[in-house]
């Protein structure tokens, strides 16, 4: 497999590459450039636009500039093309914000909620989301409903249901783990 | 690859879905992700971990006491509500109906001078449906608002469900308010005019 192929070459020597290509091109390195970063920027995406078709526009939308600029040798410094990316994703973000807002005020949004799972939405099993959610203690259950759905912060948590914005973030970091857990997701690499 | 050496806690991944840290840490998440790919790993996890929750709850499948907010977000949704109200010692007739999502049974009482309660549902034939206990209940608050599942309703045979609100006192279990909703079953439109069940 081309990821294989791929797999000890860094990001940065990928990046150079792509500028400069041997005389057979660089499409292999520009397609596992994307593998590598499409899925990174989605994530930004998701986070920031909040809408999972955004997201996956945002994906395709930056690294397409990125590769022209890689092709173009107008990125300075090919080893730290992540943050060229991500820098990248954040400024087409802030315009794609401007952009929806003004379509908001103008009334003409588009529904487009759930058009689009990007890939790494589809990887939980939602049945059997719903059974570990159910075997959560009651509270932190409301708790994580309340962030992750109702997305209020843990100081209006803390007012809804009497308690302190730090036994509320306590009750959420706990329940999640528990939750990821009980779901057979792993553990982040760095410490709990 | 770059080698990991400042990994992303599972904290700061549960935090930054949360949208609840400073923008100084967020940006340094986000850096250190497009540098590291078992930390982009790990975040997208953690986002795949929000996102399902969301989409459960929207879709009704889950069971939780909630809060108006969660109610609001639910209807602005979507997410189709019944709901009806009880008080102690009430015996209301229910149903679930086919376009049902989310059942929601708001318990009316008097919780002057209680912190916590425990909320248990139990079916005619004995079986607990529900517990949901150390529910902390603020000063003034007057009603507990129940939230379940249609789908999981629906799946009932016509019985009665029986929600007892308790708290302990001294040791010993007080019993607050005890509210019967009668489940006629499911019901199904039949179209104009007419229903059938």
């Amino acid at each position: 497999m081309e990821t294989d192929v791929f797999h000890h070459v860094a990001d940065g020597e990928l990046a150079r590459r792509i500028a400069a290509p041997s005389n057979g091109g660089a499409q292999t390195e520009e397609a596992e450039l994307y593998r590598r970063f499409a899925p990174r920027v989605r994530l930004y995406g998701r986070r920031h636009l909040r809408n999972d078709a955004a997201a996956q526009d945002l994906a395709q939308e930056v690294l397409l500039i990125a590769i022209e600029r890689l092709r173009a040798g107008s990125v300075r410094n090919p080893d730290e093309i992540g943050s060229f990316i991500l820098s990248t994703a954040r400024l087409t973000a802030i315009a794609r914000k401007r952009t929806d807002a003004r379509r908001e005020r103008l009334g003409d949004q588009m529904a487009v909620k759930d058009v689009v799972e990007a890939d790494f939405v589809q990887a939980v099993d939602l049945p059997q989301m719903a059974q570990c959610l159910n075997a959560l203690e009651a509270h932190a259950r409301q708790v994580i409903v309340l962030t992750y759905y109702a997305e209020r912060n843990a100081a209006q948590i803390a007012g809804e249901l009497g308690s302190t914005s730090g036994a509320i973030r306590i009750v959420r970091h706990r329940a999640m783990e528990r939750l990821r857990d009980c779901m057979g997701l792993r553990k982040a690499a760095g410490r709990g | 690859m770059a080698d990991c050496t400042n990994a992303i806690s599972s904290a700061d991944i549960f935090e930054y879905w949360a949208g609840e840290l400073v923008p100084s840490d967020e940006e340094r998440i986000e850096e250190h992700a497009f540098t590291c790919a078992s930390c982009a790993a790990a975040l997208a996890e953690g986002g795949a971990l929000t996102s399902g929750l969301r989409r459960l709850v929207r879709s009704g499948t889950f069971h939780s006491l909630v809060s108006e907010s969660v109610l609001n977000r639910l209807a602005r949704d979507g997410t189709r509500i019944r709901t009806f109200s009880v008080r102690p010692g009430d015996v209301v007739p229910c149903a679930v109906w086919d376009g049902d999502d989310v059942i929601v049974t708001r318990l009316r009482g008097d919780f002057s001078g209680v912190d916590t309660v425990s909320v248990v549902a139990t079916l005619g034939s004995g079986q607990e449906l529900s517990r949901s206990d150390g529910i902390v209940v603020r000063p003034g608050q007057q009603e507990l608002i129940e939230a379940t599942s249609a789908e999981w309703i629906r799946q009932l045979p016509a019985t009665t469900v029986r929600f007892r609100v308790t708290t302990m006192q001294e040791g010993l279990e007080r019993l607050l308010g005890e509210y019967t909703l009668a489940h006629a079953g499911s019901l199904y439109h039949e179209g104009p005019g007419g229903t059938a069940s």
